[in-house]
C-alpha cells in the first residue's frame, strides 16, 4: 500500500515536470517546424508537422531582413563590446579589489547605482545626448552604450572574484620585478579566466539580444542589428507566417547553439550575475 | 570584504589604468541621468523650441490618464509575475530538485531555454501564438471542438495585460528556477531529512524549512522581478504596441511614444524620471521590509 502510494507520488512529480518542460519548449519547437511549411500548408494545418519540409521561407526571410548584413552588424557589435567589457572589468575590478586610492568609494557607488537603476529607462536621454553630439547612426554608436551598460555587473563579478584569490602570486611577481602590465596580463589574467568566461557569457547574451537601443539609436538600414531587423515583419502578419518564423529562428540560432553547447556554464553565469549583482 | 593588506602603487598610475573605463561609463550613465533630470523641467520639443517650465511636466503627469494606466499596468505586471515567476518558479525548482525526478538535467536545460532568446523573438512568437486565425491556441481549441472559445486574444482590452504577462512568465521562469536551485543547494540535506523523520510532509518542509532559509534568494528574485518589469518595453512594443487603445501601455513605452511619436522630449524625460524614482522606491521598500523581518 505504502509502496503503491510512493510510486504514484513519484509518477506525479515526473509527469508534472514533463508537462512543464514541454510547455517551455513547445512554442519554440512549433516555430521551428512551422518555418519549414509553405504558406499554404501552414494555413491548412497549423498544429501538425510539415509534410513536405521546404526552405522557401528562409530564402524570403533572409532577403527581407537583409540577414547577412544584419548578422555581421550584430556580430561586430558583440565582439567589439565584449573585448572592451572584458578589458575594463578586469582592470577596474582588479584595482578596486587590490588597491586603496582616491575616488575608490565614488567608483563603488557608481557601480552599485548602475546595478540598481533600470538603465534601459535611459532610452530617451541617451537618444537626445547622441543627437546633440552627432553620435547617432555610427558604426560604434551601440558599442558605446552596450559596453557601459554591461560594466556594473561585470566589474562587480571581477572584484568579488579577486577577493577569493590570494595575493601571494602577485607579491612574488612584484619581487621578481614584474611591472604592472606584466602582472595584469601575465599573472592576473590567467587566474581570472573562469570569471572572465562568466562575464563574457552574460555580456554576449545581453548584447546579441539587445533591442530597444538598437531600435532608437540606429536609423541607417546598413547599421541595424539582427533583433531590430525582425521589425520588418511587424504588421506583415497577413503576408506569411512561416516567413516570420524563419526569421525568428535565423536570429535565434546563434544563441540557441551557444546555449546547447555550454548550457551549464550559461546557467551558472546567469545565476552568478543575479545573485552577486 | 576587506583585504588584510593592500598593494601599493602611485595614485596617478592607478587612475591612468581605470580612467578609460570610468570615463566611458560616466559618459553613458551620469550624463544621460543629468540630461534626463534637467530636461524634465523643460517643455522641450526641439533644439530651438524649448522653455523652462519648472514642475509643469510632473503636474501634467499626475493628471495624465494614459500615464496612470501605464503605471498601473507596470504594477499589475509586477504582481502577476510575482505569482508566476517567483511563486511558480519556486515550486518548479522544488520539483526539479526532487530526488525522484528522472532526467533532471534535461528538464533544467529545457525550462531555461526561453531565457536566452531575444525579447523580440519572444514577442513575435507569442503574438503568433495568440493570433486569431493562425495562432496555436485557437488551432487547439478548434481541434478539440471548442471553436466558440477561439478569438483574437490580444484584442480584448480587459485581459490584454494579463495575456502579455504570460510570455514574460514563460520566458523568465527558468531564470528564477536556476537561481532557486542554486539557493536550494545551500540547504543542508540533514536538516530536511531530520524534519522528514519528525513527520513533516513535503509541503510543510517547503514552507517551514526551505522558505525561511532561502530568504536572501527570494529577495534577489523579487528584486529582479520588480526592476525587470518596471522597464519592460520590448515584448509589449512587438505584441500590442500599447493597444488596443492604450489599455496595455507601460511606462517605458509611453516615454518612447512621447518622444519619438509626439516629439515631446521634455515630457518623455519626466516619464523616464518617474520610472527611475518609482523603481528605486520599490526596491528601497523591499529592502526595508526584509530588514524588519530579520530584526524580528
Amino acid at each position: 500500500m505504502n509502496r503503491a502510494k510512493r510510486v504514484i507520488g513519484h509518477s506525479v512529480v515526473n509527469i508534472m515536470v514533463i508537462i512543464f518542460s514541454v510547455t517551455c519548449i513547445f512554442p519554440i519547437v512549433w516555430t521551428l517546424y512551422s518555418s519549414f511549411k509553405s504558406k499554404g500548408e501552414f494555413l491548412g494545418n497549423i498544429i501538425g508537422l510539415p509534410k513536405e519540409p521546404q526552405f522557401g521561407s528562409y530564402i524570403t526571410a533572409i532577403d527581407l531582413m537583409d540577414f547577412g548584413r544584419k548578422f555581421f552588424n550584430s556580430a561586430f557589435n558583440t565582439i567589439i563590446s565584449l573585448l572592451f567589457i572584458l578589458l575594463f572589468s578586469m582592470v577596474i575590478g582588479y584595482f578596486l579589489s587590490r588597491y586603496e586610492f582616491k575616488g575608490r568609494a565614488v567608483i563603488y557607488f557608481l557601480i552599485l547605482f548602475g546595478m540598481l537603476v533600470p538603465i534601459h529607462g535611459f532610452l530617451v536621454p541617451v537618444y537626445l545626448q547622441f543627437k546633440q553630439l552627432n553620435l547617432l547612426d555610427n558604426r560604434f554608436t551601440l558599442i558605446l552604450t552596450y559596453v557601459a551598460f554591461n560594466l556594473p555587473v561585470s566589474v562587480f563579478l571581477m572584484e568579488s572574484f579577486m577577493h577569493s584569490i590570494p595575493m601571494d602570486v602577485e607579491e612574488a611577481a612584484i619581487i621578481d620585478g614584474a611591472n604592472i602590465n606584466q602582472r595584469l596580463f601575465r599573472v592576473v589574467f590567467p587566474m581570472c579566466k573562469p570569471i572572465l568566461a562568466t562575464i563574457a557569457i552574460l555580456a554576449f547574451l545581453n548584447v546579441w539580444n539587445e533591442f530597444s537601443f538598437g531600435l532608437v539609436l540606429i536609423n541607417d538600414e546598413a547599421l541595424k542589428t539582427l533583433p531590430v531587423s525582425l521589425t520588418v515583419f511587424k504588421g506583415q502578419y497577413e503576408i506569411s507566417y512561416p516567413n516570420i518564423m524563419a526569421g525568428l529562428m535565423l536570429s535565434s540560432v546563434p544563441v540557441i547553439a551557444f546555449y546547447l553547447a555550454f548550457s551549464q556554464k550559461v546557467t551558472d553565469g546567469m545565476v552568478a550575475g543575479a545573485v552577486k549583482g | 570584504m576587506k583585504n588584510r593588506h593592500t598593494l601599493k602603487m602611485k595614485q596617478s598610475v592607478i587612475w591612468a589604468y581605470i580612467a578609460p573605463g570610468v570615463i566611458w561609463y560616466a559618459f553613458m550613465v551620469i550624463v544621460p541621468l543629468c540630461i534626463m533630470t534637467g530636461m524634465s523641467f523643460f517643455d522641450w520639443r526641439s533644439v530651438i523650441d524649448n522653455k523652462f517650465i519648472g514642475l509643469e511636466n510632473f503636474k501634467e503627469l499626475m493628471e495624465d490618464r494614459i500615464f496612470k494606466t501605464a503605471l498601473l499596468n507596470n504594477i499589475k505586471i509586477i504582481l502577476i509575475c510575482l505569482v508566476g515567476q517567483v511563486g511558480l518558479g519556486f515550486i518548479v525548482s522544488l520539483l526539479v530538485n526532487s530526488k525522484v525526478l528522472r532526467f533532471a538535467k534535461v528538464h533544467r536545460v529545457a525550462i531555461f531555454l526561453p531565457v536566452i532568446l531575444s525579447t523580440v523573438v519572444v514577442g513575435f512568437m507569442w503574438s503568433i501564438v495568440y493570433n486569431n486565425d493562425f495562432g496555436i491556441i485557437n488551432a487547439f481549441l478548434r481541434a478539440v471542438g471548442r471553436e466558440e472559445l477561439a478569438r483574437s486574444w490580444l484584442d480584448n482590452s480587459e485581459q490584454v495585460v494579463f495575456l502579455l504577462a504570460v510570455p514574460l512568465i514563460w520566458q523568465y521562469i527558468g531564470y528564477n528556477m536556476v537561481i532557486f536551485l542554486a539557493g536550494l543547494q545551500g540547504i543542508a540535506a540533514e536538516v530536511l531529512e531530520s524534519a522528514a523523520i519528525d513527520g513533516a510532509n513535503a509541503l510543510q518542509r517547503a514552507r517551514y524549512i526551505t522558505m525561511p532559509l532561502m530568504k536572501n534568494t527570494f529577495f534577489v528574485v523579487i528584486m529582479l522581478c520588480i526592476s525587470g518589469n518596471m522597464k519592460i518595453f520590448d515584448h509589449i512594443y512587438i505584441m500590442t504596441n500599447g493597444g488596443p487603445g492604450s489599455s496595455s501601455m507601460v511606462l517605458a513605452l509611453y516615454a518612447y511614444k512621447m518622444s519619438f511619436g509626439a516629439s515631446r522630449f521634455g515630457y518623455a524625460n519626466a516619464v523616464s524620471v518617474s520610472i527611475l524614482v518609482i523603481s528605486l522606491i520599490l526596491i528601497a521598500g523591499l529592502k526595508l521590509v526584509l530588514k524588519e523581518e530579520k530584526n524580528e
